[in-house]
C-alpha cells in the first residue's frame, strides 16, 4: 500500500512556539485515520500543516501519490462567516472551485451534481435558506455536501462531529465511511473515543510529539492515554499556546 | 408643481446635472467596494484609507495646484502605499490587519500634514481636499465615469473570489492561491474609489456614501445581489435628494447628500424585515432555525 | 516665506541671546512687530521701514481664515513688542496663539475705529438688498416693563466710536415688521436732538443722540410708559460703545438683554465685541487702510518713541499715496458703465470695495472661504448672471476656484481675471503690496467689465 502524506521530523508552531514537535509518522493512501490526543495536543496545527497555510518550523510533510491540490479540507466551523449572506446552495457550489475556479460559468452537469450532494446529505429543501440560519447539524451537512463536490482524493477533517445531533452525527459518519469505501484517504481530528474506536480503524495519538500511530484497538491504550495527558502537561509553552490547537 | 421642484433644477441648470451625474458614478462604483467592507467587518476600513490618501492628494497639490491628475496620483500612490504595506506586515508578522493598517494610515496622515506644512502652510489641506459636487468639471466627471467603470468591471472578475475570501477565507486559500491577490485588489478598489469621491464629496464625505447604504442595505437583503443593488440604489437616492434638498433650502451639498444616506439608514435600521427594530420585535421566530 | 526664513534665523539668535539678555527692544535694536497677514505686514512695514523687524505669519497667497500657526509663530509673537491683528475674527485662531506663546506687548487692532458692514444671515440678501442702504446697523427687541431705564454710550480707547448717532425706539416685538418704518424714521430729514442726561421715550421720529465729548460716558433715560416689547433701531452698533459694561440697564443697575437682535451676535457676553457678525475684509476699501495706517502708526510711535517722527513722516507719505489710489480706483470705476457694474468672486470678501467704490460684488460661498456652498447660492448666483448680463466673473488668489470655473462656464460669462482679496501675490506677481493690490485689482475689473 502506497504512502498518502509522510510527516518527516515534521515541527510545527505559532510564534516560534511549537504545537507539534518532531512528528514522524506516515499517513497510507485509503485509510480512515483518526487524530485523538488532550486538548492542545498540536491535531488541529497537524491539520493546517499538511494543507500548507502553516509553514513548517522543522522538518517536512512529504507527498507520496498525492498531491496538495488533491486534498479537501474542512475546517472548524468557527472559521466560517456564518453572519455572511450566502445561501447553502451558494456554499455548497464552491465546492466546484477546482472544475470552475474562479470566472467560469456553472452548467447544468454542475447544477445536478450540486443537487445529488444537498440530497446526500438530507438538505433537499433547504438549498435557499442563508447559512446564517442553519443550525449546527445543518451547516456541517452543507460543509460535507461541499466537501462531496470536491471529489477529492483525501480529506481532512478537523472536528467534524463537534456540536452536532447525534443524528447529524450518524448521517456524516455515513457519508466518511462511503469515502473509505471508495478508496479515498481520511484523517479526521476528533475528541470522542467512542466514536474512533466504533468507526476509524487507524489512530495517530498526540501530545504535541508522537505518542503513538497504528490500529485503533492498539493505540487507545490506557497507557498510551495516561501518557498523551502526562506529555501535554508537561509541556513548557503558556497555557495559551496550549490552547492554541484546538479542542 | 412637482416638475419644478423635482425636475425644473436639474433641466435649468448644468452644474446640478453634473453634480447628480457624478453622484450616479459614485454611488454606482462605490457601494458595492461598500457592500464588500461591510461584510467583511472593515467598515471603518474605509475611513482609515480615506485618511490614508488624503496627504498623498496633498503632496499633489503642493506640487501640481488644484490639478485632478496630480491630486488623483498621489492619493492612489498614498493609499495603495498603505494597503500594501499593512496588508505585507499583517501576513510576515503576527500584528492584525487592524492594528497595521492604523498604524500606518496614522503615519501616512502624518507624514502629509508635515510635508504640507513645511511646504508654507497657506494651503488649508482639509478645504482644498473638500471637493464639491457642485463644482464638477468635464475632467472630473470622465475621471468618476471612469472609476466607476474600472470598478464595476474588476468587481465582476473578481466577484466570486471576493465572496469567498469574505466568507470562508480558509477554504479559497486551500483551493486558490489568489487569496492574497483578492485582498490586495479590494483593498485597491476601496482607494479608487476613495479617491475618485473626494473630487466630487471630498474624502471624508466619500467614505459615508461608500458605507451608509451598504450599512442601510443590509436591513433589506440577505443576498449579496440584492444588497449590492438595494445599496446602489439608495445611493443614487440620497444623491438626488441631498441635492435638491441643498437646491431648494441652501445646503451645503456635500453633507445633505450624506445626511439623506444617514437617514435612509435610520430608516432602515428601524423598519427594514430583515433584522430591523421592529422586525426583531415582532417576526423574531421567523429568523430562530 | 523668504521674509519668514530670515525672521526664523534672527529668531534662534535672537533665542541664543535672550539667555543672556532677557528684555527685547533694546535701543539699537530694531522693533520686534508681527503682522498676522501679508497686507497688514506691508502696511505695516510701510509705517516701520528700517525701525522694525517685521514677522508676517500667513504668507503671501496664503489664507488666513484658516491657517494653522507653527511653533516658529508662536515664538515670534512671544519675543514680540507689538501684534498687529485685523481683528472683526478675521483671524481665529490668534487668541489660541497669543495665549499659547505668552505674549507680553501691545495687541493692535487694525480696523478699530473703522465702521465695520455687519453680514447679513445667508438667504437674507435678496431681501435687504446691498449693506451700506440699511437705515440702521443693529436691531433689538427688549421685553420691558414700565419704568425708567438707561443707555449709556461710552468711550472706548479714548473716544466714542461717532460723535453722535441715530436712534428709533417703537413699541414692537417684531423687528422685521417695525423696520420698514424705522428705516423710513432714520433716513428722514427731521429728527429729535438728544444729549446727556435726556429721555427717550417710544415715538414716531428718530433721535439724533450726541455724545458728551467733557465726558467717558454719556447716558440717556428710556422712559417706558407701559409694558411691552419695544425694538430700538440703532445707527451703530451699541456693543462699538461698550467699555467696561453693558450698554442697557434698568434703574437698580441691572443689565437688560435683548431678546432679540439682528444682527443676531448669538451669545454677548458683558462689555466684549463679539466680531463674528462683522466682514472681516475692511482693507478692500482704502479709507479704511488709512485707519489701519493711523493705528499702526500710533501704535509703532508709543511702543518706540524714539522713532516716533519717521513713523509719522512715514505714514504721512504712504497715507498720500493711499489717497492717489483711491482717487484712481473711484474714477475707474465711475468709467465703467452703470450696466455693468456687477462682479461675481469666489467668496465675499470686497463688501468694502463695493461700500466704498459702488461696485455690487456676488459670491457663490459666504464671507469665510471655510464655508461649502449649497445648490441654492449656485443656482441664484447663476440666475443673476444670465439675468443681469454679467460677463466677467473673478478668480482669487486664495480660493478654491473650481465652483466659479464651473459657473463661468455654464453661463458663459469669461473668468475676468484674478483678484487678490485676502493676500498679497509673491514678491514677483502683480500685486507684492497693498497699493499694488488696489490698483491691480481696480484695473482688472475695469479691462474685464469695460470691454
Amino acid at each position: 500500500m502506497s504512502i498518502a502524506v509522510a510527516f518527516q521530523d515534521l515541527t510545527l508552531g505559532y510564534n516560534r512556539l511549537a504545537a507539534v514537535r518532531g512528528l514522524r509518522a506516515e499517513i497510507a493512501e485509503g485509510s480512515l485515520t483518526a487524530v485523538f490526543g488532550p486538548n492542545g495536543s498540536g491535531k488541529s496545527t497537524l491539520l493546517k500543516g499538511v494543507m500548507g497555510t502553516l509553514d513548517p518550523i522543522g522538518g517536512q510533510v512529504a507527498f507520496g501519490s498525492l498531491k496538495r491540490e488533491d486534498i479537501a479540507y474542512l475546517p472548524q466551523q468557527s472559521d466560517i462567516d456564518r453572519t455572511f449572506p450566502l445561501s447553502v446552495v451558494d456554499l455548497v457550489a464552491t465546492g466546484l472551485w477546482r472544475e470552475v475556479g474562479a470566472f467560469a460559468g456553472i452548467d447544468k452537469d454542475h447544477r445536478e451534481r450540486i443537487d445529488t450532494a444537498i440530497a446526500a446529505v438530507g438538505l433537499t429543501g433547504l438549498e435557499q435558506r442563508p447559512i446564517g440560519s442553519l443550525s449546527g447539524g445543518q451547516m456541517q451537512r452543507t460543509l460535507f455536501a461541499r466537501l462531496m463536490l470536491q471529489d477529492a482524493q483525501m480529506f481532512l477533517l478537523d472536528e467534524p462531529f463537534t456540536a452536532i445531533d447525534a443524528r447529524t452525527t450518524a448521517d456524516l459518519i455515513g457519508i466518511v465511511q462511503r469515502w473509505h469505501g471508495e478508496g479515498r484517504t481520511i484523517v479526521a481530528v476528533l475528541h470522542d473515543q467512542e466514536t474512533v474506536k466504533a468507526h476509524f480503524p487507524e489512530t495517530l495519538l498526540l501530545a504535541r510529539e508522537l505518542v503513538a500511530h497504528g490500529p485503533t484497538e492498539k493505540v487507545l491504550t490506557a497507557e498510551n492515554q495516561f501518557r498523551a495527558r502526562q506529555m501535554c502537561e508537561a509541556c513548557d509553552g503558556p497555557p495559551h499556546v496550549c490552547g492554541r490547537g484546538g479542542p | 408643481m412637482i416638475w419644478e421642484a423635482l425636475v425644473q433644477p436639474f433641466t435649468e441648470f448644468g452644474f446640478m446635472r453634473r453634480a447628480l451625474l457624478g453622484c450616479i458614478a459614485i454611488s454606482i462604483g462605490a457601494t458595492p467596494v461598500g457592500v464588500f467592507l461591510m461584510l467583511r467587518r472593515m467598515s471603518l476600513t474605509g475611513d482609515a484609507m480615506a485618511h490614508a490618501i488624503l496627504p498623498g492628494a496633498a503632496v499633489g497639490y503642493l506640487v501640481a495646484g488644484l490639478s485632478l491628475g496630480a491630486m488623483t496620483i498621489g492619493g492612489l500612490i498614498a493609499g495603495m502605499a498603505v494597503a500594501l504595506l499593512s496588508g505585507l506586515v499583517t501576513r510576515v508578522t503576527a500584528l492584525r490587519e487592524d492594528a497595521s493598517l492604523a498604524a500606518f494610515y496614522l503615519i501616512s496622515l502624518a507624514l502629509g500634514v508635515l510635508i504640507v506644512s513645511t511646504r508654507g502652510s497657506n494651503v488649508d489641506l482639509m478645504h482644498v481636499l473638500f471637493g464639491t459636487v457642485l463644482a464638477l468639471n468635464d475632467a472630473a466627471l470622465i475621471l468618476l465615469c471612469t472609476i466607476a467603470s474600472l470598478s464595476v468591471v474588476i468587481l465582476a472578475v473578481v466577484f466570486r473570489l471576493l465572496v469567498l475570501e469574505c466568507a470562508d477565507p480558509q477554504f479559497l486559500q486551500s483551493v486558490s492561491g489568489l487569496s492574497a491577490i483578492t485582498h490586495f485588489v479590494f483593498l485597491s478598489l476601496v482607494v479608487m474609489n476613495l479617491v475618485g469621491g473626494f473630487h466630487a464629496l471630498g474624502t471624508l464625505m466619500a467614505v459615508g456614501i461608500m458605507i451608509l447604504p451598504a450599512a442601510a442595505a443590509r436591513f433589506w437583503f440577505e443576498s449579496i445581489g440584492g444588497l449590492i443593488l438595494m445599496a446602489a440604489a439608495i445611493a443614487i437616492s440620497s444623491s438626488l435628494t441631498g441635492l435638491l434638498l441643498s437646491y431648494h433650502f441652501s445646503l451645503p451639498s456635500g453633507p445633505a447628500i450624506i445626511l439623506v444616506a444617514g437617514a435612509f439608514y435610520v430608516l432602515s435600521l428601524v423598519i427594514g424585515p430583515s433584522g430591523g427594530v421592529i422586525a426583531r420585535a415582532y417576526l423574531r421566530p421567523k429568523f430562530e432555525p | 516665506m523668504k521674509l519668514r526664513r530670515t525672521f526664523l534665523k534672527s529668531v534662534l539668535a535672537a533665542f541664543a541671546i535672550s539667555a543672556v539678555m532677557p528684555t527685547i527692544g533694546q535701543a539699537k535694536d530694531p522693533l520686534p512687530v508681527v503682522a498676522t497677514f501679508s497686507i497688514l505686514g506691508d502696511m505695516v512695514s510701510q509705517v516701520g521701514g528700517d525701525h522694525i523687524a517685521l514677522t508676517t505669519l500667513v504668507g503671501h497667497d496664503g489664507d488666513a481664515h484658516v491657517y494653522q500657526p507653527t511653533p516658529a509663530d508662536a515664538r515670534a509673537v512671544s519675543k514680540a513688542s507689538v501684534l498687529f491683528v485685523n481683528g472683526l475674527e478675521f483671524e481665529g485662531w490668534i487668541d489660541r496663539l497669543v495665549d499659547a506663546s505668552g505674549f507680553k506687548g501691545t495687541r493692535i487692532i487694525a480696523t478699530k475705529g473703522i465702521d465695520p458692514i455687519p453680514f447679513e444671515e445667508e438667504g437674507d440678501h435678496d431681501e435687504h438688498g446691498e449693506h451700506a442702504e440699511h437705515g440702521f446697523e443693529w436691531a433689538g427687541v427688549f421685553d420691558l416693563a414700565a419704568g425708567t431705564y438707561k443707555w449709556s454710550f461710552a468711550k472706548v480707547d479714548g473716544d466714542y466710536a461717532d460723535p453722535a448717532m441715530k436712534m428709533v425706539v417703537l413699541q414692537s416685538g417684531d423687528i422685521e415688521a417695525a423696520e420698514e418704518k424705522a428705516e423710513a424714521l432714520l433716513e428722514a430729514d427731521s429728527s429729535d436732538t438728544r444729549r446727556d442726561n435726556d429721555v427717550l421715550v417710544a415715538q414716531d421720529t428718530a433721535y439724533t443722540l450726541t455724545f458728551d465729548k467733557s465726558k467717558d460716558m454719556t447716558v440717556f433715560s428710556v422712559d417706558i410708559k407701559k409694558s411691552g416689547k419695544y425694538a430700538f433701531f440703532t445707527e451703530h452698533m451699541p456693543f462699538e460703545f461698550e467699555a467696561n459694561e453693558h450698554f442697557f440697564k434698568d434703574l437698580a443697575g441691572k443689565d437688560v438683554e435683548p431678546i432679540a437682535q439682528e444682527p443676531d451676535t448669538g451669545h454677548h457676553g458683558h462689555g466684549h465685541h463679539h466680531h463674528g457678525t462683522f466682514d472681516p475684509h475692511a482693507w478692500q476699501s482704502v479709507q479704511n487702510a488709512i485707519v489701519y495706517i493711523n493705528n499702526i502708526t500710533s501704535a509703532l510711535s508709543e511702543a518706540d518713541p524714539a522713532n516716533a517722527d519717521t513713523y509719522k513722516q512715514n505714514s504721512e507719505a504712504y497715507i498720500a499715496k493711499l489717497k492717489e489710489v483711491e482717487a484712481e480706483i473711484s474714477a475707474a470705476v465711475k468709467a465703467l458703465p452703470e450696466s455693468s457694474r456687477t462682479v461675481v468672486t469666489s467668496h465675499d470678501a470686497f463688501g468694502y470695495f463695493e461700500k466704498s467704490y459702488g461696485l455690487a460684488f456676488k459670491a457663490p460661498t459666504g464671507i469665510s472661504t471655510e464655508s461649502e456652498a449649497s445648490a441654492a447660492d449656485v443656482a441664484k448666483l447663476i440666475n443673476q448672471i444670465r439675468e443681469e448680463g454679467i460677463t466677467a466673473v473673478f478668480v482669487e488668489n486664495i480660493a478654491d476656484n473650481r465652483l466659479l470655473e464651473q459657473i463661468s462656464s455654464e453661463t458663459g460669462a469669461q473668468i475676468g481675471g484674478t483678484l487678490y482679496s485676502d493676500a498679497l501675490s509673491a514678491p514677483d506677481g502683480p500685486a507684492a503690496t497693498y497699493l499694488e493690490m488696489m490698483r491691480y485689482n481696480s484695473q482688472t475689473l475695469s479691462q474685464a467689465l469695460g470691454s
